[in-house]
Parts: C-alpha cells; structure tokens; sequence
C-alpha cells in the first residue's frame, strides 16, 4: 500500500489543477495591470518634472538654468522594451509648442491596453532642443533670454511648433 | 499465516461504494463547476480591465485619437453581473459597470462617452485575455464569445 494514493484525492488534485491553470491568465492580466499602471505613473512624473523645470526656466529669467540627472530622467529605462512585456514610454517625448505643453506616449499593445497618449502643460511656446554639450549636459534645461533651451539627445526629445 | 498474506491489498466493499459514489458525484458536478468557474473568470477579468481603464484615465492618459479628460477623481464603485438572454447559442451576459465621475465628466456627453468607451473596451479586451491567452487583433472590441457564454459591457455613472 505504500506510495499511493486514494482516487478522491486524484479526482480532486486533478480539478484543483484545473481551476488554478485556468486563473493562470488572470494572474498574468493582474500582473501587467499592476506594471502598466505603475509605469504609466512614472512616465507622467517625467512629463510633470521637465514641465516643472522649463516653466522654473522661463519663470526665473534670463540665465537660470537647471539640470536633471540621468538618475531622475533615465531615458533609456523609460524606453526600455527587453525587459517588459510592453513597450515602455515611445521615445522621444514631444514638447508641444503651439499647445504648450508635453507629449508622453505610452505603449501598451502588447499588455492589451493599445497607445495611451497624456499631456502635461508648460507655460512657455518657446522650447527649443539642442543637442548635449560638456557645458550643458543632458539633460540642462536653460533660459538664454530668447528661448528656453533643453538640452537632449534628439532621439529623447522632440520639439514641435 | 498463508490465508491472512492473501487478504492484503483488498478493500472493502464499503471502499469501493463509496468511492463509485464520489466518482458520480464528481462527474455529475463538473459541467458547473467549468461554467461557474468560467463566469468567476469572465467577471475578475471584466473587473480588472475596468480597473485599468479607470487607472490610466484618471492619471490622465487617453488612448490615441480620444477625448482628454478634465483631472478629477474616477472610481469603479461596482461591476455586476446580469444575465441577459442568449446570443448565437450561447449564453449572454452583461457586465453593468458603475463608475464615479465628477459632474463635469459624467454630465458631459463627450466625456462621458470617451471615459465608457474606455472602460467597457478595456472590461473585454481583459476577458478576451483571459480566455484566449492572448490579446485581440482587434483594437475595439463590443462583444466576447466562450465557449459556453457571450460577455458585453456598459457603463453607468452613479
């Protein structure tokens, strides 16, 4: 009698088995319901914290700057895909002239949810991107009395008029 | 000593009873259990792409060529489960999604219908996951078929 077991508990086992595989998909729903959202957050506070240094930039005049980290803006965790199930924030992030304000795009297609776009407004209508340079890192935003300068990789950000 | 070696390995006859009548009892239950199970799932799946829809709006995101929402506070309050009829052979089910909105969203017809439409695609493309194991090919999707049950939403502001 040694090593078996009674068909009740077989029986049972089984339909057990039947009910959890059948919640596996719900589980992987959850899981990237939780990411998404998480992530979908994130992205935003990037949108509101450029939006909060160009508007301190026009707000303080000629000659104020400031400077954002790779540690606070990490573009290429922002756009990372390998590691996610969807395709993290699009890259790059469009600063809206006209509109006046920051264009984040995530997408999400490959978690069920297609491309969710969100605006975060700015003050000033004249943002201008130059490349990064030793004196004004990326990602230094700048007010030279004219426009304000960001100073990103073009494929980070994008200005538009 | 010999007669008792050759009683082992036997069961009793109340044994084999009683498993036959476990046996029945379990084959007889199991077409419930499988549709039972399959609207538990449909409904965690509705409720969970309610969730998300109403998550990203109310941070602010809108899916592509849609209506910005004014900020305000948006909630599922509840997600119900009606039956409605039958569709195609199968059996229809509603999900009566109950969203709270500011009234400058749930009173107004463009944000409103954008923040519905949504939710309810959203509810479906969830269940449409969860019983196919993998996302639609369609971006708008009204209706999802099982095997036993026809799913589609609306929404409702309380």
């Amino acid at each position: 009698m040694r090593a078996q077991i009674s068909i009740e508990v077989a029986l049972m086992m089984g339909m057990a088995i039947l009910v959890i595989v059948s919640f596996v998909n719900i589980h992987f729903e959850r899981f990237n319901m939780a990411r998404e959202l998480g992530e979908a957050g994130e992205a935003k506070m990037i949108g509101t914290l450029i939006a909060g240094a160009i508007n301190n930039a026009y707000a303080n005049g000629e000659g104020f700057q400031v400077y954002l980290s790779p540690e606070q803006v990490n573009f290429t965790r922002l756009g990372e895909v390998e590691k996610m199930y969807g395709l993290g924030v699009e890259l790059p992030i469009t600063i809206n002239n006209t509109a006046r304000e920051i264009v984040i795009k995530r997408n999400t297609t490959k978690t069920g949810g297609g491309i969710w776009s969100v605006e975060v407004p700015i003050i000033p209508n004249n943002v201008v991107r130059r490349d990064p340079t030793a004196e004004y890192p990326e990602l230094t935003v700048r007010n030279n009395g004219t426009n304000i300068l960001i100073y990103a990789d073009a494929a980070h950000i994008t200005t538009v008029s | 000593m010999k007669i008792l070696k050759n009683c082992s390995g036997q069961v009793s006859i109340e044994f084999i009873i009683l498993i036959g009548a476990i046996v029945v009892m379990v084959v007889a239950v199991f077409p419930y259990i499988t549709r039972a199970n399959e609207l538990s799932k449909a409904h965690a799946a509705a409720r969970d792409g309610a969730t998300f829809a109403v998550g990203m709006r109310g941070m602010g995101y809108k899916p592509l060529n849609d209506k910005e929402l004014p900020p305000g506070v948006v909630k599922i309050t509840k997600v119900e489960m009606v039956k409605v009829g039958n569709y195609n052979g199968l059996v229809w089910y509603r999900f009566n999604i109950s969203v709270y909105a500011p009234d400058y969203i749930a009173d107004n017809s463009t944000y409103g219908q954008s923040l519905c439409g949504t939710i309810i695609n959203q509810a479906l493309q969830y269940i449409y996951y969860a019983f196919n194991g993998r996302w639609s090919d369609n971006s708008i999707l009204s209706r999802v078929n099982t095997s036993h049950y026809s799913f589609t939403a609306t929404c409702t502001f309380e």
